[in-house]
């Protein structure tokens, strides 16, 4: 998966550091219990904030606990159980399904061909579960593979989609949170699309496949236009945020919402600055 | 929801966001559902709370939010963006009024976005005009950021024209007031390349695994 939501360790305190660790950790378990050992490689940070916040509003019953695990084999790493880190879990599962298909249809990876094959069965299980968040992701995906097998850079409408996609992995129950929830998780999703995007650029021209910034990377201020874009999308991200009833680890969500979701953008703007510089 | 939401919540009508929110998961821990099983009594306390913690919210943020950004495009564009402008939209430099330009607002008054922009698409002189109009007509579509880009423009090209000034600040005040909030939370950020949780972001999947390894 993508990763891009994460928080930027650096505004935070070592407690902080550590609690997060327990719910990056308490993931990774939670997919080692319900998916098999080789789904830990699916692990994304992204689901780690679902976790984190569905955590903090909903409060369900959290047990924490330490062990070994493959990576931490000598000393003993804190880790939480929660039905919200389950179904975040999950939802880890099913994106990495979605995400490794994707990666197969682009460039035959053989990575993601294997991977396919792996989650298959549990994807079969997660459609039956979810099914009408399935429905409305699988929608959403055949629509953005229509528009950029068109090459069209309606980068609105993209966005939109993939916003969409979050919004329904975001909403875990129909109660008076999920609308605020979806709205996160679109806002979030429309987020990733457009970082990932910058982050693809060059692989996207080397390969001459498509990419939805080419126009806009020709400009001057490409990286300001992205900045001011991914702005506003991030300003609805916390609107929606701070509109919830959230005390339970608000710092590290924040740091999230605030810094830690613009940390690939700011590496991806000093790459750029370094290479200008040497030109 | 009968009476005043603060009051249900026990805090008074000038507590802040966040003392609401702390009110809130008080009463919400007292009366959740898991710690009173078969208790319609709690539920019906709860279902107070919630709606009481809605409406307060509400009221704190000077009444509606501006709801969600993305679903305001809809999956058929009949989305009119204008219902809530609060602003006369329409370009007071007469004297710039070529023919197109008249036909390209008399679209985009009527609410028809897409013949605005094929309106547009005619016309071969991009000026700080056309640009204003590409941004309302694209934000009546709900292509909020192609609008945004487009407001930009029409202001940088006349940065005197209090109009596309207004435009620009109006579409961009999400932005302003994230980006304030955020200095509290550290926005912007400096010396990001040390960042340990994603150093190797897009290595591969591997990483992922032995990342929790090495930082988080």
């Amino acid at each position: 998966m993508f990763g891009y939501i994460t928080v930027n360790s650096e505004g935070l305190s070592d407690q902080e550091k550590a609690r997060y660790r327990t719910y990056y950790c308490g993931l990774c378990r939670a997919l080692h219990r319900k998916y098999g050992t080789l789904s830990r490689l699916t692990l994304s940070n992204d689901m780690t904030f679902l976790g984190l916040t569905l955590s903090s509003l909903y409060e369900p019953a959290e047990l924490q606990n330490a062990g070994i695990c493959p990576v931490h084999p000598v000393r003993k790493q804190a880790y939480l159980k929660s039905a919200a880190l389950d179904y975040a879990a999950d939802m880890n599962i099913l994106l990495s399904w979605y995400v490794n298909q994707d990666h197969l249809l682009d460039d035959h990876s053989a990575n993601a061909g294997l991977m396919i094959r792996r989650l298959k069965p549990y994807y079969t299980e997660l459609s039956q579960r979810y099914p009408d968040k399935c429905k409305q992701i699988e929608v959403c995906l055949d629509r953005i593979h229509v528009l950029e097998a068109q090459s069209s850079v309606q980068l609105d409408t993209l966005c939109h989609l993939s916003g969409r996609i979050l919004g329904e992995v975001f909403r875990w129950k129909d109660d008076i949170w999920g609308d605020a929830l979806r709205c996160i998780g679109e806002a979030l999703g429309a987020f990733i699309y457009l970082v990932d995007a910058m982050d693809d650029f060059e692989k996207d021209q080397r390969r001459r496949h498509f990419n939805p910034l080419t126009e806009l990377h020709s400009q001057p201020d490409y990286f300001e236009t992205m900045r001011q874009s991914l702005t506003l999308i991030a300003a609805q991200a916390a609107e929606a945020l701070e509109s919830l009833p959230l005390e339970q680890d608000i710092g590290l969500i924040r740091n999230v919402i605030y810094s830690g979701i613009w940390v690939r953008y700011e590496q991806l703007l000093s790459a750029s600055q370094k290479k200008e510089k040497k030109s | 929801m009968n009476g005043d939401p603060f009051q249900i919540l026990g805090v008074s009508s000038q507590a802040t966001e966040d003392e609401i929110k702390s009110a809130y998961r008080k009463l919400a821990k007292k009366y959740h559902p898991d710690l009173n099983p078969n208790s319609p009594t709690a539920e019906a306390k709860m279902k107070e709370i919630n709606e009481a913690y809605t409406e307060a919210m509400r009221i704190k943020k000077g009444g509606g939010s501006s709801g969600s950004w993305y679903r305001s495009q809809s999956s058929d564009y009949q989305y009119s963006g204008f219902n809530n402008w609060q602003y006369d939209y329409r370009p007071n430099d007469a004297s710039q009024f070529q023919p197109q330009f008249q036909a390209t607002y008399d679209y985009i008054s009527t609410s028809r976005y897409y013949d605005a922009l094929q309106m547009l698409h005619q016309i071969p002189d991009r000026n700080a005009l056309w640009n204003y109009l590409a941004a309302l007509a694209n934000m009546g579509l709900g292509n909020r950021l192609t609008a945004v880009n487009y407001a930009r423009s029409a202001y940088q090209m006349e940065p005197g024209n209090a109009q596309y000034r207004e435009l620009y600040e109006q579409l961009s005040a999400p932005a302003r007031s994230y980006q304030q909030q955020g200095t509290h939370y550290g926005y912007p950020m400096n010396s990001l390349c040390s960042n340990p949780f994603i150093s190797c972001i897009a290595i591969n999947l591997f990483c992922n695994c032995f990342r929790c390894g090495r930082c988080c």
